[in-house]
């Protein structure tokens, strides 16, 4: 009887092309979008396509632009790319159009009632309803396209209210949502655009300094996933982001709001992929247990440790990959084995020989489980791809897969045997050994000393900064991982992907290994890591890209 | 960036004029008769299509996996004849079963086996890697040229109703951007059917857009200015898609006699394929549309998914349904994949058959449309994209041959077990060959492989 492979080989590999950078073996995945004009040099800076808000960037900005918390993109089609780690909005679609068109109605109609003077309005309309409109747009506008208005852009609004107080005969108010429904759907709302200066700045010819009105929209939707404030685009007015200390005092005070810490918790649930938790149906024959509360439970876990570790806590990848505490309540508290939970998340200490940090919580754990049993596999590559930065090749067609538990044997033995066929060996030599540090959890991440009635087997290996290491259990592999230069490497480079929202091209190198080099240290915090990257030549800089003119 | 859909060779003829389009609006009818929506009869033979007019509808469907070929293709020419095909065996002499065919882009790039990665090419012809396994298409699908060719003549409140019960969409515009699809059946019913009763709200809604459409259009414009290639393509997309959205302000509204059934809003996975089925339908009767992309099935390990509701048992990983997984373990489990592929087939009878409950100047709506059903590879275990798994239905207003099974390439002739071994022909001569049923004359579609499939058209 011939098996062959499951689910997660070939879903990981899809995720692993677009990690790559060129790697060797690889057929490469890097766009042509994500290649810089060639310069490598330390001036050498990547070009930054055109994006739009991701659909997180989009609920941030309307709630921070008009109050709004009704997360309207909530409705949008997912921003998930299948080619990139992080989140992307792709080709805007008819139905796209028609999304944004209807969230901007929506938007504009709840914000009626605020179009009063201490409201949006900057100006009391019963005194010159047309000179209070003028106000509103500029003040408004300027707040929703992070800039001030160009000339032309504030007479096409005003063009635009005009024909909505006028032609349409709507009242003021009413007349002012038509704006705002226009403001919304505008380019300058929906993308970042960084338009190029006057002439390039660089002897490259290629390269630019962003605007400070560009680099607080950087700086904001990079720390805060949302707009500028007011203090921040005033900042910019002021040359205050003119230098490089300037930046990083900005950087510094927004990091101090409440609005960074889902920013850090959101990158590592985009890094882990953890927002695909909710799809991976387990089986109910095997883990009863595993209900929807326990599910987003394991999920407001991990979203809670990191955001704590990171604002408040020591900061430090050590303790994000190895603290033997976690903020559990009740509802996972008996995964856990843990005691004293209450309603909400608290920080409980975890049986320290069991639980070490993020990868032995029960959100990755059941992510990278099977429906039915652990999956060495899956969690291999996820270290081997996320925490090593490394990529593997296509996977072969018709590959067997390994053998159900009922065939007898560990989990372990069944997948040993699996991996002596010669067609996957070379990938699964890099992938399996990894994975099965985590032999001590089942599919859903539940401790375990016996896998189909025999010991657990969690000895390993694994290759970090050129040397193989050997580890017995999650525990132990974890603790020689946050250890690793090379992992902190890895993890730095995927701050630049999340904020650049791109992979680095070969220009990036220098800000690459500037970044790197500010969180080699063991004591160095994400917050460090996070201000190195909005202060790298390539948060400050970018190319022209092809075919681009500056004005 | 932009490339060609696949030389189409000259514009729709008119399928419908303007005096066959004048009819009652269902506002009129109801005011002129003094009903109201609740007591009008549900009329089956489309009052408003009568004089001579038959219009063309298409729709794709994509599903995913492969197929347990012994179980899906027939011994003989009877092109329901198989276990997976039975549910279609009341549709018998509507049916097109076409053997042989090949996603040749792909066999001849180095990608035989790249199954999950089919979907850009399915329905487009062409095909272009992009790093990996990763692909795009370059050109733009059939249900997409068919939709632009009859927005020449009469202008649709949607052109083109791009659905995705599950995974992405197959459908994609002439520069190969891909066209999102709707995800959720209650917001669909709204988009095409919400107009239907409320002329005034209507048009007053219809006004405030337009302000903010031709506000939008010249900030578009001047926002592709001097931007790089690349971007430059991304905003001529978005601007492509204001410019339809202002397009349907003018749009004709629904037919009357049109009598929409609110379907509610379904969570269940199987809920959401008949629900969509029946919105399609009913789209087609109150002529709101003619051009239907429909994706029934993400094309591939990116999202595991799985089918409860059949009860395929067992204790492994497979006891909850995980249909790639099912497919993957290739032989050993046809038997739990047939299930799941029948239940298509019956997804499949289900939707034709709503679409042959109306009559329309003597022929039913099926019989004027054509729905063409891909799979995006050949069999779970293996991902290769030779013999591609394509049925039809309907009759595309009479221009095909239906209740037959055709066989192409090695293939042609054979009886019995023929599709062990596939040396195939380029489904692009398929897509030319539909283009030209529906009324959009191709001697070839996509990119390369060049011709059309003689033996049906």
């Amino acid at each position: 009887m011939r098996r062959f492979i499951s689910t997660p080989f070939f879903r990981l590999a899809m995720f692993a092309v677009g990690v790559a950078s060129g790697g060797a073996g690889c057929t490469g995945a890097v766009s042509p979008a994500d290649t810089g004009p060639g310069a490598t040099g330390p001036d050498a800076v990547g070009v930054m396509p055109l994006r739009r808000l991701t659909n997180r960037e989009y609920n941030n900005t309307v709630r921070d632009l008009l109050g709004d918390t009704s997360q309207p993109a909530n409705q949008f089609p997912s921003d998930r790319d299948k080619t990139f780690a992080f989140r992307r909005a792709g080709d805007l679609a008819v139905q796209d159009a028609t999304l944004l068109q209807t969230a901007a109605e929506s938007l504009a109609s709840s914000a009626k009632a605020k179009l009063i003077p201490n409201g949006l309005l900057p100006c009391d309309p019963s005194g010159n309803e047309s000179s209070c409109a003028q106000q509103f747009i500029s003040a408004f506008g300027q707040r929703a396209f992070r800039r001030p208005l160009t000339a032309d852009e504030t007479s096409r609004l005003n063009a635009l209210y005009t024909s909505a107080r006028s032609t349409l005969a709507l009242p003021f108010a009413d007349a002012l949502t038509v704006v705002i429904e226009g403001v919304l759907q505008a380019p300058q709302f929906l993308y970042h655009w960084e338009a190029p200066p006057a002439a390039p700045t660089l002897p490259e010819g290629s390269v630019f300094r962003l605007s400070n009105y560009q680099l607080a929209s950087r700086l904001s939707y990079f720390l805060w996933g949302s707009m500028p404030d007011d203090a921040l685009l005033a900042s910019a007015a002021s040359g205050g982001l003119d230098t490089p200390d300037g930046i990083l005092a900005e950087a510094k005070r927004l990091l101090g709001s409440d609005k960074a810490k889902s920013t850090v918790s959101q990158f590592v649930v985009d890094w882990l992929e953890l927002d695909g938790l909710p799809d991976r149906t387990k089986s109910a024959m095997a883990y009863p247990a595993y209900t929807p509360a326990i599910q987003a439970a394991m999920l407001t876990e991990t979203r809670t440790f990191v955001e704590n570790v990171s604002f408040g806590g020591d900061g430090r990848l050590a303790t994000l990959l190895g603290a033997h505490y976690s903020y559990v309540d009740q509802t996972l508290a008996s995964f856990y084995g843990a005691t004293g939970a209450g309603a909400a998340p608290k920080m409980l200490d975890l049986p320290a020989t069991q639980r070490a940090g993020l990868l032995t919580q029960g959100s990755f754990l059941a992510l990278t489980g099977n429906a039915d049993g652990s999956n060495p596999v899956r969690r291999g590559k996820a270290i081997y791809t996320k925490l090593l930065c490394k990529t593997l090749p296509n996977p072969p067609p018709n590959v067997p897969v390994p053998k159900p538990a009922s065939a007898g044997g560990t989990t372990r033995q069944r997948f040993v045997e699996h991996d002596q066929n010669p067609c996957v060996g070379s990938c699964h030599a890099a992938m399996d050994p990894i994975g099965f540090a985590f032999e001590s959890y089942d599919g859903i991440g539940q401790f375990r000393t016996e896998d189909n009635g025999q010991a657990v087997d969690a000895t390993g290996s694994i290759t970090l900064d050129g040397v193989s290491h050997t580890f017995d259990g999650a525990v132990d592999l974890v603790g020689q991982l946050a250890a690793s230069p090379e992992v902190r490497a890895c993890v730095s480079k995927q701050w630049v992907r999340f904020a650049l929202a791109r992979n680095e091209a070969a220009a990036d190198d220098a800000s690459v290994k500037a970044v790197a080099a500010a969180f080699a240290s063991d004591g160095a915090t994400i917050q460090d890591l996070m201000l190195a990257v909005a202060t790298m030549r390539g948060f400050r800089y970018r190319s022209l890209s092809p075919g681009e003119q500056p004005q | 960036m932009t490339k060609s859909p696949g030389r189409v060779t000259s514009p729709a003829p008119a399928i419908r004029t303007s005096s066959t389009r004048a009819r009652l609006s269902r506002r009129n009818f109801l005011r002129l008769t003094g009903a109201s929506a609740a007591i009008l009869p549900l009329m089956e033979d489309d009052p408003v299509l009568a004089a001579g007019a038959s219009p063309k509808r298409l729709i794709t469907i994509a599903w995913a996996n492969g197929v347990a070929q012994p179980s899906f293709y027939p011994p003989g020419d009877d092109p329901t004849a198989s276990p997976i095909l039975e549910p279609l065996v009341p549709l018998k002499s509507k049916v097109t079963l076409v053997g042989g065919l090949d996603y040749k882009h792909m066999i001849d790039s180095n990608h035989a086996y790249d199954g999950h990665f089919s979907f850009p090419l399915m329905f487009t012809g062409t095909y272009q890697n992009t790093g990996g396994q990763n692909c795009t298409a370059t050109g733009a699908s059939i249900d997409q040229v068919f939709a632009s060719s009859v927005a020449k003549t009469v202008n649709l409140p949607t052109p083109l109703l791009v659905i995705t019960a599950q995974g992405s969409s197959t459908s994609y515009r002439a520069d190969g951007s891909q066209n999102t699809g709707e995800t959720k059946v209650n917001r669909l019913y709204k988009t095409l059917f919400s107009s239907i009763g409320q002329p005034m709200a209507v048009s007053a809604l219809n006004a405030r857009r337009k302000s903010v459409l031709d506000y939008l259009v010249p900030e578009l414009s001047g926002f592709a200015d001097r931007r790089g290639t690349d971007d430059r393509a991304k905003i001529q997309a978005h601007l492509e898609s204001i410019r339809q959205l202002e397009q349907s302000l003018s749009a004709t509204g629904p037919a009357s006699g049109c009598m929409p059934v609110d379907p509610g809003a379904p969570t269940a996975y199987q809920d959401q394929v008949k629900a969509f089925s029946a919105l399609v339908a009913m789209a087609f009767r109150c002529d709101v549309t003619r051009s239907v992309s429909l994706t029934w099935a993400d094309n591939g390990g990116s999202g595991p998914y799985t089918m409860p509701f059949l009860n395929l048992g067992g204790t492994t990983v497979m006891d909850v349904g995980e249909v790639h997984g099912i497919a993957h373990e290739g032989a050993a489990s046809y038997a739990k994949k047939t299930v799941i592929d029948n239940w298509y087939m019956q997804k499949l009878a289900e939707l034709a058959t709503s679409l042959d409950a109306t009559t329309e100047n003597g022929r039913t709506i099926l019989d004027n449309s054509l729905i063409v059903m891909a799979n995006d590879m050949t069999e779970g275990s293996f991902h290769s994209v030779n013999a591609i798994p394509i049925v039809m239905v309907g009759g595309a207003g009479g221009a095909l041959q239906t209740g037959r099974t055709v066989k192409v390439g090695s293939w042609a002739g054979k009886t019995g077990t023929y599709w062990t071994k596939a040396t195939g022909v380029s489904h692009n001569k398929l897509l030319a060959s539909i283009s030209t049923l529906l009324d959009v004359p191709a001697t070839s579609f996509g990119t390369g492989y060049t011709g059309n499939l003689t033996e049906i058209a």
